[in-house]
């Protein structure tokens, strides 16, 4: 009897078995047929275990880049990536951020249900980040168990509904009123950049007037991508060090040999842990709508930040130049006050930065891609900065959250909490149950708020 | 059997909800035996399938010989109706 328990107890402290259960339930509730069961409830648990793999992969080539850093600068040196930091907090917060993810969906069909904020955020592999940052964020300040959870997916629920309501009015500028809303957690960057474009630029301006040689459409290949720029990275912070340095580390093997088959290894890294992610949402994320358009037919999906990237071509590669641009300015300046040094990730600025550019442009042309993207990309330098000290034993793993959502709530759930304790983090739950309620009793346009 | 792969960028988002939209016109149009995945540009190169489904950018990125389907929108039910239906059908053989 004791070992079934404890067999039982188990069991549901493995993150990986706990999500093929709910995957199971939902597919059974939905009336699936057996073989669609079977490798809906395989794929999630097979996909957890991947991440896992790819997450040690990664922490163990990051590990001499942070020495290396340390070494050649004096400083700390930190890759912003979301992919590796939540797959470096698993063995950390596994369990929370799965129970998380699970309470955030459900309440954000709650919200969309119940109150105008009829916005289904259908970007699952976000949703998973920001319970990994709520978890890690939460567990620093003391919560636990069921108030960790309940509390984490309070905000991931909710703020999926409100992250795309925000700026729906820009977002219809954008896809000329097509039914979709923006579902990514870089949201306030392109709203920061498509506000700050209606006050510099010119709408009529437009950078598609411009043509953009084809020969950055490498770029779309997020594997080759990454492995091209962290390659150079690890080879910069090689020679910063010193071959005798790198030489301690490597093994044996030629010390350039060694640093380009770092910047190789992270890439292969990063792919299988998104490999992973694919897996866990591949039915995950289709069951989430069908169930979200049977019970809120109104409802309008919030989908990935690359759904956008076809209106708007050639303000994706502006995008993601200045971006990157405002990236580098923005890790020599903290580079220069000694803080700490965050590393440009390609990712991060390509994604982001494409998108900033194309809200940008859509107010305010070209002038309003070029100033919002590069904003959006000092940003992506100085908040991950700023994000660290908040992050508890998170925040020691050489990589932390990108994207500006994720890195914003972050640090004002830190300062809350660092201000008023647990009683600010309940008070700002009952501001956005306010904030959620108001519009009911309004007259507005539309079903949905911010939609007309 | 019509084996359908939609790409984009990391083969997460995008892609995933473009192959959602093919499964619900599929099911419109009484088209019952396809299987539609997800994929990024990497996986789809190996990845056995009849048809690639993406958009004009990421169609650029394959080599000539791949059976290639370009769609304008990830989201649009209409659009990529207009876009696919024909050559899906040509591809498909009941």
């Amino acid at each position: 009897m004791k070992e079934i328990l404890i067999f039982l107890r188990d069991i549901l402290s493995q993150p990986a078995i706990l999500l093929g259960i709910v995957s199971f339930v939902g597919l059974t509730a939905l009336r699936k047929p057996r073989h669609k069961i079977l490798i809906g409830t395989l794929g999630p648990i097979l996909g957890y275990i991947m991440l896992g793999v790819g997450a040690e992969f990664i922490v163990m080539n990051l590990e001499p880049l942070g020495k290396m850093i340390e070494k050649g600068f004096n400083i700390k040196g930190v890759v912003p990536n979301n992919e590796a930091v939540v797959a470096a907090a698993q063995n950390l917060l596994g369990k929370e951020t799965m129970l998380i993810l699970v309470v955030g969906l459900f309440i954000n069909l709650m919200v969309a249900k119940f109150t105008k904020y009829k916005y289904i955020f259908l970007t699952g592999h976000h949703s998973f980040y920001m319970a990994c940052l709520l978890s890690a964020v939460l567990g620093a300040m003391g919560f636990s168990n069921i108030l960790l959870i309940f509390i984490g997916g309070f905000f991931l629920g909710t703020w999926s509904a409100i992250s795309p309501a925000i700026g729906q009015k820009y977002t219809l500028k954008v896809t000329d009123g097509e039914e979709i809303a923006m579902g990514h957690f870089g949201s306030l960057g392109y709203y920061i950049s498509a506000w700050i474009g209606k006050k510099v630029g010119d709408v009529e301006n437009t950078t598609e007037n411009m043509k953009i040689p084809e020969k950055w459409g490498f770029l779309r290949n997020t594997t080759i991508a990454t492995a091209i720029t962290m390659t150079m990275f690890y080879l910069i912070a090689g020679i910063v060090a010193g071959n005798t340095y790198v030489e301690t580390l490597s093994n044996g093997i030629s010390p350039y040999l060694y640093l380009i088959m770092l910047g190789l290894k992270f890439s292969v890294g990063v792919a299988i842990v998104y490999n992973g992610v694919r897996m866990i949402l591949a039915d995950l994320i289709p069951a989430f709508q069908g169930i979200a358009t049977k019970i809120i037919p109104d409802s309008i999906p919030a989908v990935d930040c690359a759904v956008f990237f076809t209106f708007a071509q050639t303000a994706v590669i502006i995008g993601f130049i200045f971006s990157f641009i405002g990236g580098i300015v923005g890790m020599l300046i903290l580079g220069i006050s000694g803080g700490i040094l965050i590393i440009p990730g390609l990712v991060p600025h390509f994604f982001c930065g494409a998108t900033a550019g194309i809200y940008g442009n859509s107010t305010g042309g070209k002038r309003g891609a070029v100033i919002g993207s590069f904003v959006n990309g000092l940003l992506l330098s100085f908040l991950p900065a700023a994000l660290l000290p908040v992050l508890g034993k998170l925040g020691f793993v050489n990589t932390t959250f990108g994207d500006v959502d994720f890195t914003l709530i972050g640090i004002l759930l830190g300062m809350v909490n660092s201000f008023s304790g647990h009683s600010g983090i309940y008070l700002i739950m009952i501001i956005i149950t306010i904030v959620l309620i108001i519009p009911n009793f309004l007259k507005i346009k539309s079903k949905v708020i911010n939609n007309s | 059997m019509l084996r359908i792969l939609t790409v984009c960028g990391n083969g997460i988002g995008s892609s995933l909800m473009l192959a959602m939209k093919i499964e619900e016109l599929c099911r419109e149009e009484g088209i019952n035996n396809v299987s539609v995945e997800s994929s990024d540009l990497n996986g789809a190169l190996s990845k056995e399938a009849d048809v690639i489904i993406t958009v004009k950018e990421i169609a650029e990125q394959f080599p000539k010989n791949k059976k290639i389907i370009v769609t304008r929108s990830y989201t649009n039910k209409k659009k990529i109706k207009e876009d696919i239906l024909e050559s899906m059908k040509k591809y498909y053989k009941g």
